[in-house]
């Protein structure tokens, strides 16, 4: 079932608790009261048009679902995208870092088990870093300027040459190998580390990485389902009169 | 592993002369006493035992489950006619034919099971070796080139790998083969 402004916003949460983070970036917090969607929305000075399109893309991962939010400006949803940028970096990664070390000070892990699991886990927060900045400097900036271009009808000579020598298309293939890696991890903790004497502390762990998972892939979902056609469309009709 | 349960000495060497005949390719090993098959059984995986009748009633709670196992069984009953579908049994007074009969479809049995097993999860011996040349860092060119095996072949193996494993990245794969012992620390770098 799809959420709607006249539901209430507790109700959504007690539909997927995965939204909570997702309804904070979007600038929501908790203390609902029994108010619906719509009403905490206009309080809080939300499009909630905006918010309704992200929360029921997170929720039901149809494409149709998704392609919602091409309704609304490409400003905006970069504007969301980097918030959850902002997640990961502050809230999530550093979690996950202290429920690792975790591990071995609990002694769950000999210091070489620790040690594998840690730089793994080091590698992949480097790769998403460098993921992270690569679309924060050149993707997005590039995003927004082609769809200022778009709506003002014509791109100067420099958005041309960008369009023709990077364009949206070229940086789509970066997603893969980071999400590999993810899944990687949740495997080695699943399948090949020893047995532990008690799950619990390796659960959280996995608890954390799942829990990632599933918003990356609704952030990559954003992107590859929304953003790029509707950009590679722009591009094709900023391109067009040159021609 | 085949084992071979009996006490009866010229049966136990018989059967094992006829099994390397037809199957020279595995280890069989031979057990007099229930004692024995029961170390046995802790110690190795079996995956086919012949055992006669008296050995089995003794160990029955202890054996494995998923263990395929021929009877030996004392000479057949009057009223039994000869029965080719019945591989479970074998009789100490079946002819040539018979005997051959019935060892022939248990191995099959077993090499039908013990690749299906295999194909699903455990990795071949040469995924292994594919899996610790990945590990140590070597490029798809190097591996065939070590191994004289073609770059689609590595490439072929790799995704087995993967598809087994669940595991996609090198690095993945790097931690998978340190945690197994198929490299030591300090190899890769």
């Amino acid at each position: 079932m799809i959420l709607t402004k006249d539901m209430k916003m507790a109700d959504a949460i007690h539909r997927n608790y995965l939204l909570l983070p997702v309804i904070n970036r979007l600038g929501i917090q908790l203390g609902f009261q029994d108010k619906s969607i719509e009403k905490i929305c206009t309080e809080k000075g939300v499009d909630v048009s905006f918010f309704l399109s992200i929360l029921n893309a997170f929720l039901d991962t149809k494409k149709t679902t998704t392609g919602q939010i091409q309704t609304h400006s490409v400003k905006n949803v970069v504007a969301y995208l980097l918030k959850t940028h902002s997640y990961y970096i502050e809230r999530i990664i550093p979690e996950i870092e202290n429920r690792i070390n975790l591990l071995l000070q609990h002694s769950q892990l000999n210091k070489t088990e620790f040690l594998l699991v840690k730089n793994f886990f080091e590698e992949y927060k480097r790769e998403l870093y460098v993921h992270i900045s690569l679309e924060e400097d050149r993707v997005y900036p590039y995003m927004v300027e082609i769809a200022e271009a778009y709506h003002l009808g014509h791109a100067n000579s420099t958005l041309i040459a960008k369009i023709k020598s990077y364009p949206i298309a070229s940086y789509e293939e970066e997603h893969s190998d980071i999400e590999a890696k993810l899944f990687d991890l949740k495997n080695i903790l699943i399948k090949y580390l020893p047995e532990p004497k008690d799950s619990y502390l390796q659960n959280q762990v996995l608890t954390m990485l799942f829990t990632l998972e599933q918003d990356i892939s609704d952030h990559a979902r954003i992107e590859n389902k929304v953003l790029v056609p509707q950009i590679t469309q722009m591009e094709n009709a900023l391109l067009k009169p040159q021609n | 592993m085949i084992a071979i349960a009996t006490a009866s000495f010229v049966v136990g060497k018989g059967l094992m002369h006829i099994l390397k005949e037809l199957y020279s390719g595995r280890r069989i090993v031979l057990v007099s006493s229930e004692m024995e098959l029961k170390a046995l059984l802790e110690q190795n995986k079996i995956s086919l035992l012949i055992a006669s009748i008296a050995i089995l009633n003794e160990i029955k709670p202890l054996a494995p489950k998923n263990i395929q196992i021929v009877k030996l069984m004392d000479s057949r009953p009057n009223y039994l006619q000869l029965d080719y579908n019945n591989s479970e049994l074998l009789y100490s007074d079946d002819d040539e034919s018979q005997v051959l009969h019935t060892l022939k479809r248990n191995l099959a049995l077993m090499d039908k099971t013990n690749t299906a097993n295999k194909s699903e999860s455990e990795l071949s011996d040469r995924e292994l070796d594919i899996v610790r040349e990945v590990a140590l860092g070597k490029t798809n060119k190097e591996i065939a080139d070590k191994l004289y095996i073609s770059t689609h072949t590595v490439i072929t193996h790799r995704k087995n790998i993967t598809r087994k494993l669940g595991i996609k990245t090198v690095s993945g794969l790097t931690v998978y083969a340190l945690l197994n012992k198929l490299i030591k620390m300090g190899d890769s770098f």
